[in-house]
């Protein structure tokens, strides 16, 4: 398991070991919120990334209907499931927030709405896939959707939310632009997001050497 | 207090389990880097 290259995944590693001890330990409860506000460290980050893996299937898509070229269209594909998954774990953790806040798991509160209706765009995407059998016509129809799809993403998750009255606690970056955050608590909070973005970075190499590897062997 | 700590340790665990699948997913696919390279 040695070698240079695994050095910055064993950082990592001890990064979020770390990040989960400054969460717990380090950083103070929030006014009001107590405990419960901790599990902002995990919430928004995991959000954070299903974004920017949608955002990077988008441009693989975009790519794919440039070149024709299937890794764009394998690319694109894990980056949406990589989004999908990472979307749903952030629906469980506002889920759990909600319990203690609201207490509901899910009460159709517009932020729940619509990042409901993210997964169901995102969710399509592999029916999609699954229907189509000719695999050039499937990764064209693909890459075309997958590139719309990431339209609806901006209005999801960050406009229509705040044009409607919501449960939902303010944003991290607010209305006025500003981060109400305690000092420590942003700390935290900036290390998760690093932290997170870094495993996506890992998760995405690792599927994109197997891709390598499967295209390497069926030569 | 105790349920943080409980949280903690079970956060703990589970990065440690999420850690140790990565890192043998990623030794696994170098070794399978290497076998091809050295065909």
């Amino acid at each position: 398991m040695g070698g240079g290259k695994l050095s910055w995944k064993y950082t990592l590693g001890f990064w979020f070991f770390l990040s989960i001890a400054g969460a717990f330990v380090y950083a103070p409860p929030a006014m009001g919120l107590g405990d419960l506000a901790r599990i902002i460290f995990f919430h928004v980050p995991l959000a954070w990334v299903g974004v920017l893996a949608y955002l990077v299937a988008m441009v693989n898509g975009v790519r794919y209907l440039k070149t024709a070229r299937p890794e764009y269209d394998h690319k694109a594909a894990f980056n949406a499931e990589i989004g999908l998954v990472f979307t749903l774990l952030a629906t469980v953790t506002g889920a759990i927030f909600a319990r203690h806040t609201w207490g509901m798991y899910w009460n159709w509160d517009p932020r729940q709405v619509s990042i409901f209706v993210l997964l169901l765009i995102y969710g399509a995407y592999f029916a999609l896939r699954s229907s189509v059998e000719n695999p050039q016509r499937r990764a064209r129809l693909s890459a075309v959707y997958i590139s719309l799809a990431f339209i609806t993403v901006p209005f999801l998750v960050f406009i229509i939310p705040r044009l409607y009255p919501t449960l939902h606690p303010d944003p991290i970056l607010n209305a006025e632009r500003r981060i109400n955050m305690e000092g420590r608590m942003l700390q935290v909070f900036l290390a998760f997001l690093a932290g997170f973005t870094g495993l996506y970075a890992w998760i995405a190499q690792l599927e994109s050497r197997v891709l390598r590897l499967r295209a390497r062997f069926k030569r | 207090m105790s349920e943080l700590r409980v949280v903690l340790a079970v956060s703990v665990i589970s990065w440690g389990g999420i850690l140790y699948f990565l890192l043998r997913l990623d030794a696994r696919i170098k070794a399978l880097e290497r076998q091809y390279d050295s065909r």
